[in-house]
């Protein structure tokens, strides 16, 4: 029992940390709820853009702001130039399209006057850059090829109205996947944070030479109290993947209750374990309390950064990725990812993310063994 | 009493492990994640071929999509990777997630199958409008061109030079685009002008060790040093200037860290970047020792303030997400004002992005000023010499 | 008559509602070694720390070397060493280094200074930990380093407070025996303590304070003297009636008898037979005891007898 009112102590000592932990994932996952766009996925959605057309009355150049109004969002700012420079930097827009004046009569007079465009480098400044480029080439080719002004905008529209036709098969309701996706990702880090920082500090008091030795004479058995630890330890681990699951359920919704949302659950359940074997094993090799907030944050801010829970993994080069492997962080985000765009759930399907769980336990078993040799060696020193 | 309490304040900082992780090791970790993660964000050229899978029947044989396909699936910097296959595997492919879409082909027209929005999926359709716009464009111009020269008279027509010429219309066709945008606008210069502005910050944490060693009423060293016949303004002075000297030092690591091992670029104001930062961990320096001066606790609660001004700095500052500046900005600009993480981070925006050299100038004044109101209100703690308690 | 190094003249520091130190005048002589004896929050710190000009004090005045101190004199404070009750060191410095810190503070000469940190190692045994760091060290080397900081610079007048608080005994005799050598290298010392044995041993002369006032000072005999109190007789005995104490009360020459279950103690004023007088008065009541001795009486039993409260906590 006091193995588990020391466990309690402990966390109600650093109970602020714990709850920071939990904002920042609860402000990360309100925040990909509302901007879809910030995860890194992109759906059909209009960009929103700024079109100055310092060329109006040109019938060519009306018709390209007509275009880009009709294909994008088109916003506008208030405020002169400072403003304009804020709306980018802050991202409520994220192109801005400056038609000169005298564009309209200088392209007609064959020349290829420039468009100053600004960009944000985002992927949805891309979109828009791609379209505007599209719409400049047709001009082009219908220019060459000798049409008048009022031709030339005819054939444009004509040859954009083309659409390809396109057939979703997808029955997934991607959004609710994706954030579901997101949230677990970015709960690698927190669970690591909550999991290593607690643990890390309740077993460096408890390892403390004088405490161990104090435990040592004591007339407690020592088995028993080996198994304490580790029931102490396992409860506190279990309450935090609980605690986050709930969290889940409140923060994406029903999606956590299907099959699916179970198998998330699962992953984060086998990611917690396989944390808390880690964080026991750092606690064999750290000595001093003071280095445990040093630790924590390098190891969890450096595996979320790596693996993929702060920036989504498919925006990571190859080698981080690669390097990645090596920590436990990698197989779990993995696991989410897949979940987040499979399509059906069957044995074939689902087996990728099995030799991840699989890839895990080895990390437990790994930490495991590690911990024991470690001390091992320890006790026979002391 | 400078060299001594100098030569000492160094010895002290460095052997300090603690200090030393989190205002020089920490930053350095910090930049090396951030390059990790970040380094492809931003990156176009490391985009990465799009797997799709092709129906490979006859209409597809004798669509004029084939040739463009083929040149966008070869070469280093080719857009798609294609396997062409037939529609049953076509299918069981994009189940599992194995390809971002399939192309099918009925007589002239083109159908692409897939599964969700996605990025890679909305760039596939793009690109197949493209080509399959072009080629319309392509085929009426040709049969413009034609028609003209039969309209002319000519009977002897070389369709194929027509075509040809249209194609060659399309695909050499110029646009003459200028991007004026500010490349340091980029979110990951973003982060490293939030992570030179904690790492400046971080400074306090130095003044704080060494006034509080300094402080009688705070430490028995400080007892120590104060019923001996040194006088205080020197070896505060010594101990400030080692402070100084060892924040510039891991200032300088990160800078070269940035520049040479991560590349990042800041252009051509490195000197003006320089200043800031000296400016800025002025700023960091006097307010740990206003901390050290003004909060009565003990240490632990005082490196825990420290550390909780600095980052809610950063947080109100936009380090965690550059929209939180816009919104205070916007809503209570005299926080940022006051702010001295925002005053640099503001400065690097001024000197990067919005090119206002004023604004640039006023920050640095603003960070002056900061120091200066620093000094002055913790100024009366730091010459008492006598105290009503200890 | 020698010379006066301290002049304290009624010296009043009060907090809020307490008067830690009330009117305190006491002086101390060249190259005295003065016990500031008193339980702890009597006011010896404080006091110590007033004249060291680190507290500000309500009324009174403070000379030391016939000046007024003041906290920039700073030419007093060259020849003052002071050695407080915590320990006063930095952890990420070397003990070599932090004596070497300190002795700066006082002397910027390099060679003379490498010269007296020479010699406080020796002065304090810390020849074998030169370059340890102090979490190196147990806590009687800790403490020896604290006092080789305060000295080092080789100090006319010499503060120690409480310098051997949880110190095991080897190193109190070290730290003791330096004391010792200090005042016989010409050195003034001051020394505030709640142990009664190392005031005994030590002092010259000795200032008892209770509740920031003097309530006695003198020889270690002197105070003894002063608390008419001769001689104590002890008997170890067992079940002895309230009504056999009382009378035991009644001896000619008796101040006062205890009895707690186990031991009887009996002072005297004054006397020469007063053991005689117990063995018989047990021999003819037909009392068995299993010892019986007689003692001069210790300075805590002055401080009990002039206080009311033992000393010890």
């Amino acid at each position: 029992m006091t193995v588990f009112n020391a466990f309690l102590k402990v966390i109600r000592k650093n109970i602020g940390t714990i709850i920071i932990y939990t904002l920042i994932l609860i402000i990360f996952s309100a925040a990909t709820m509302q901007s879809p766009d910030s995860s890194g996925q992109y759906t059909s959605e209009k960009q929103d853009i700024l079109i100055i057309n310092n060329d109006k009355g040109s019938a060519l150049s009306d018709h390209l702001e007509e275009y880009l109004k009709a294909n994008t969002n088109a916003v506008e700012i208030t405020g002169g130039e400072d403003a304009i420079k804020d709306a980018l930097f802050y991202r409520e827009i994220v192109y801005i399209v400056n038609i000169p004046k005298g564009y309209g009569s200088s392209v007609m007079a064959g020349r290829t006057p420039s468009i100053e465009v600004q960009t944000t480098e985002s992927y949805g400044s891309a979109l828009v850059d791609m379209m505007l480029t599209r719409y400049l080439k047709l001009q082009n080719v219908y220019l060459q090829s000798g049409a008048d002004e009022h031709t030339m905008i005819h054939s444009i529209d004509s040859a954009l109205d083309d659409k390809t036709n396109v057939e979703m098969i997808s029955q997934l309701d991607t959004d609710s996947l994706s954030q579901a996706t997101r949230f677990f990702d970015f709960s690698a880090y927190n669970v690591t944070a909550c999991i290593v920082f607690i643990i890390c500090l309740v077993l460096s008091s408890f390892n403390d030479i004088d405490v161990r030795k104090r435990t040592l004479i004591s007339s407690t058995d020592i088995k028993k109290y080996h198994l304490y630890l580790l029931t102490a330890c396992c409860s506190y681990a279990l309450a935090v993947w609980a605690f986050f699951s709930v969290l889940s359920y409140i923060m994406v919704g029903d999606v956590i209750l299907t099959p699916r949302g179970g198998i998330y659950i699962l992953n984060s359940l086998v990611f917690s374990l396989t944390v808390l074997s880690m964080a026991y094993f750092l606690s064999t090799i750290i000595h001093t309390k003071t280095a445990v907030t040093g630790i924590v944050n390098v190891v969890a801010l450096g595996s979320a950064f790596l693996c993929g829970a702060f920036v989504p993994a498919e925006f990571l080069p190859e080698w981080v990725l690669k390097a990645a492997h090596i920590l436990p962080a990698y197989w779990f985000i993995n696991s989410n990812d897949l979940l987040g765009s499979m399509e059906t759930l069957s044995v074939e399907t689902l087996k990728p993310i099995l030799v991840n769980m699989a890839a895990l336990l080895l990390f437990l078993l790994l930490f495991v063994t590690a911990s024991i040799i470690i001390s091992r060696k320890k006790q026979k020193i002391a | 009493m400078f060299v001594h309490n100098f030569k000492y304040s160094l010895a002290l900082l460095l052997k300090n492990r603690q200090l030393v992780f989190w205002t020089i090791a920490f930053p350095l970790i910090m930049a090396v994640l951030f390059n990790m993660a970040f380094s492809n964000i931003e990156n176009e050229e490391a985009f990465d071929a799009i797997h799709i899978a092709v129906v490979d029947d006859k209409d597809f044989h004798s669509s004029i999509f084939k040739t463009a396909l083929e040149e966008l699936s070869s070469g280093d910097d080719k857009i798609f990777e294609i396997e062409y296959t037939d529609k049953t595997k076509a299918q069981e492919l994009l189940e599992n997630n194995e390809i971002t879409g399939y192309l099918s082909f009925s007589g002239d027209d083109v159908k692409v199958t897939i599964n969700s929005n996605g990025t890679s999926e909305t760039i596939l359709c793009y690109i197949i409008d493209e080509i399959k716009s072009d080629i319309a464009v392509i085929t009426e111009i040709g049969t413009e061109a034609v028609k003209n020269e039969i309209m002319a008279g000519n009977t002897d027509i070389d369709y194929e030079k027509y075509y040809k010429d249209a194609s060659e219309l399309v695909t050499n066709s110029e646009v003459n685009l200028k991007d004026t945008s500010n490349h340091h606008l980029s979110y990951v210069m973003i982060e490293y002008y939030s992570l030179i502005a904690m790492t400046c910050l971080y400074s306090g944490l130095f003044s704080m060790t060494l006034v509080n060693y300094k402080l009688a009423n705070v430490s028995a060293v400080g007892k120590r040093t104060a019923v001996s016949p040194a006088k205080k303004g020197g070896m505060l002075f010594g101990s400030l200037a080692a402070g100084f000297v060892v924040q510039l030092a891991g200032l300088l690591l990160l800078f070269l860290l940035m520049i040479f091992v991560i590349g990042a670029d800041f252009g051509t104001n490195l000197a003006m970047i320089l200043t800031l930062s000296v400016f800025g961990s002025l700023a960091g320096l006097t307010m740990g020792i206003a901390v050290a001066v003004l909060i009565k606790a003990g240490e632990n609660a005082k490196l825990t303030a420290l550390i909780g001004i600095t980052m809610a700095g950063s947080f109100l500052s936009g380090m965690m997400g550059i929209t939180m500046k816009n919104v205070i900005d916007k809503n209570v600009p005299i926080l940022n004002k006051i702010n001295p993480v925002a005053m640099i981070t503001d400065g690097f925006y001024a000197l990067y992005y919005y090119d206002t050299p004023e604004r640039f100038y006023i920050d640095l004044i603003s960070l002056a000023v900061f120091s200066a109101v620093m000094l002055i209100i913790s100024w009366g703690g730091l010459r008492r010499q006598r105290y009503d308690s200890l | 008559m020698t010379k006066k190094i301290i002049e304290v003249t009624d010296l009043t520091k009060e907090y809020k509602q307490l008067k830690a130190v009330d009117q305190l005048s006491f002086d101390v002589y060249d190259k005295e070694i003065l016990g500031l004896l008193g339980p702890n929050g009597s006011g010896k710190s404080t006091t110590i720390n007033c004249i060291l000009s680190l507290l500000k004090y309500s009324s009174g005045s403070i000379k030391i070397f016939g000046e007024e101190m003041k906290p920039d004199s700073y030419e007093i404070k060259r020849k003052l060493g002071v050695i407080f009750q915590d320990v006063a060191v930095f952890q990420e410095l070397t003990v070599y280094d932090n004596i070497d810190y300190f002795c700066g503070l006082y002397i910027s000469e390099k060679k003379q200074r490498r010269e007296y940190i020479k010699d406080a190692i020796e002065l304090t045994g810390l020849e074998d930990y030169q370059k340890f760091y102090p979490r190196q060290l147990s806590g009687g080397l800790l403490r020896r380093l604290n006092i080789a900081c305060g000295i080092a610079h080789k100090p006319k007048l010499i503060f120690l407070d409480e310098p051997t608080v949880a110190v095991d005994p080897q190193s109190r005799n070290n730290i003791l025996e330096g004391i010792r050598k200090l005042r016989d290298g010409g050195a003034t010392i001051v020394y505030t303590t709640h142990y009664m044995e190392e005031v005994e041993q030590l002092c010259d002369r000795i200032i008892i304070i209770d509740k920031g006032k003097i309530i006695a000072s003198g020889t270690s005999d002197s105070l003894k003297e002063l608390a008419k109190i001769e001689e104590k007789i002890t008997v170890e005995i067992k079940g002895l009636s309230d009504e056999i104490l009382k009378r035991i009360e009644t001896f000619p020459n008796a101040a006062a008898a205890e009895y707690d279950g186990e031991r009887l103690t009996v002072s005297y004023r004054s006397g020469s037979a007063n053991i005689g007088d117990i063995i018989d008065f047990m021999r003819d009541n037909n009392l068995r005891y299993t010892k019986i001795y007689s003692e001069r009486p210790t300075l805590n039993d002055v401080f009990l007898e002039l206080t009311g409260k033992e000393l010890r906590d």
